[in-house]
């Protein structure tokens, strides 16, 4: 009784934490888009703290969700769902997850830094593929640019997940299933 | 600590060193020719084209017709910029004055780009 009463309370503080992340992404995305950095479409990528923190601290999966689900309510909020933008900010959302997921797997002596470097210099990546779609390659004069931009915004953001992540709410979430219960 | 993130620096800094390269190639192999044509396009059509050599020194204002409302833009001898954009960001009048090749003013927002093209081989161009 006592195992599912704790088990029944670790998953509603799981979903709690991952609700408050998607709207922690959610009002980071719409605050960010009031600031403009002077060059179109770059952003300080703040949503991707987030993102960082879900990919570390639960799995890929809670990361792709919230990272879609931002895309679509930050559109929703700002009117342009199913523009350009969306489509920039949706690829660039998932490249840049799916690469962190990769470089992760992949490179683990890499650090929380690292992966959010890479994962921002895809971002803008991707939104540069879908602007070339749209409008041919002129975005591509601004990519070095960008790519500076995105390695000081990558770095910036790395440093703010991993300092978030210290805090204990954020630590056990992938430990096994077996642990958690014993423990408790 | 440096140590521990030792990985992350190389990375980082390998990066920099490729980012900074290229911007040092971006800003050097640039055309400021003096017969700059400017080429006003939305996302399919050549909307119009700008002789800019032609120019006087003196600004005079034109008006693009964009996605959303109307762009007014500044034309001077080699020089084009935007003056108003409905734009929420307000980047292309950010960018201020081009006079270089290699330097577009995108404005998402309206779909209305202006790039220059050097016409020093003074192909005929459609006014």
């Amino acid at each position: 009784m006592i195992l599912i009463f704790n088990m029944r309370r670790t998953i509603i503080k799981k979903i709690s934490l991952i609700s408050l992340l998607a709207a922690l992404a959610i009002v980071l995305s719409i605050a960010e888009s009031f600031i403009s950095l002077g060059i179109p479409g770059v952003k300080l990528g703040l949503a991707n703290v987030v993102i960082i923190i879900a990919l570390y601290a639960f799995n890929f999966w809670y990361a792709l969700g919230i990272s879609i689900l931002r895309v679509f309510v930050t559109s929703l909020c700002l009117g342009t769902i199913f523009q350009m933008g969306f489509f920039m900010s949706l690829t660039g959302s998932i490249l840049s997850l799916l690469i962190m997921l990769l470089f992760k797997k992949v490179f683990p002596k890499f650090s929380v830094v690292g992966v959010s470097t890479v994962g921002s210099i895809f971002h803008v990546t991707g939104q540069i593929i879908i602007a070339t779609i749209y409008m041919g390659n002129l975005m591509f004069y601004y990519y070095p640019l960008i790519f500076v931009c995105s390695i000081v915004t990558g770095v910036l953001t790395g440093i703010i997940a991993l300092n978030v992540m210290k805090l204990s709410i954020f630590k056990n979430w992938n430990a096994p299933k077996h642990k958690e219960i014993s423990k408790n | 600590m440096f140590k521990k993130y030792k990985a992350d620096i190389i990375l980082i800094c390998s990066l920099i060193i490729v980012g900074l390269l290229s911007c040092i190639i971006y800003f050097n192999f640039y055309n400021s020719s003096n017969h700059l044509v400017a080429n006003i396009t939305d996302s399919n059509n050549t909307l119009t084209q700008i002789d800019l050599s032609i120019e006087s020194d003196a600004e005079r204002e034109i008006e693009v017709i964009g996605l959303h409302n109307d762009l007014k833009v500044g034309v001077k001898h080699n020089s084009i910029r935007v003056i108003y954009s409905s734009c929420p960001h307000q980047d292309c009048v950010k960018i201020g004055s081009v006079s270089t090749t290699n330097k577009p003013i995108v404005c998402l927002y309206n779909k209305v780009y202006i790039v220059l093209i050097d016409n020093s081989g003074g192909n005929d161009i459609n006014i």
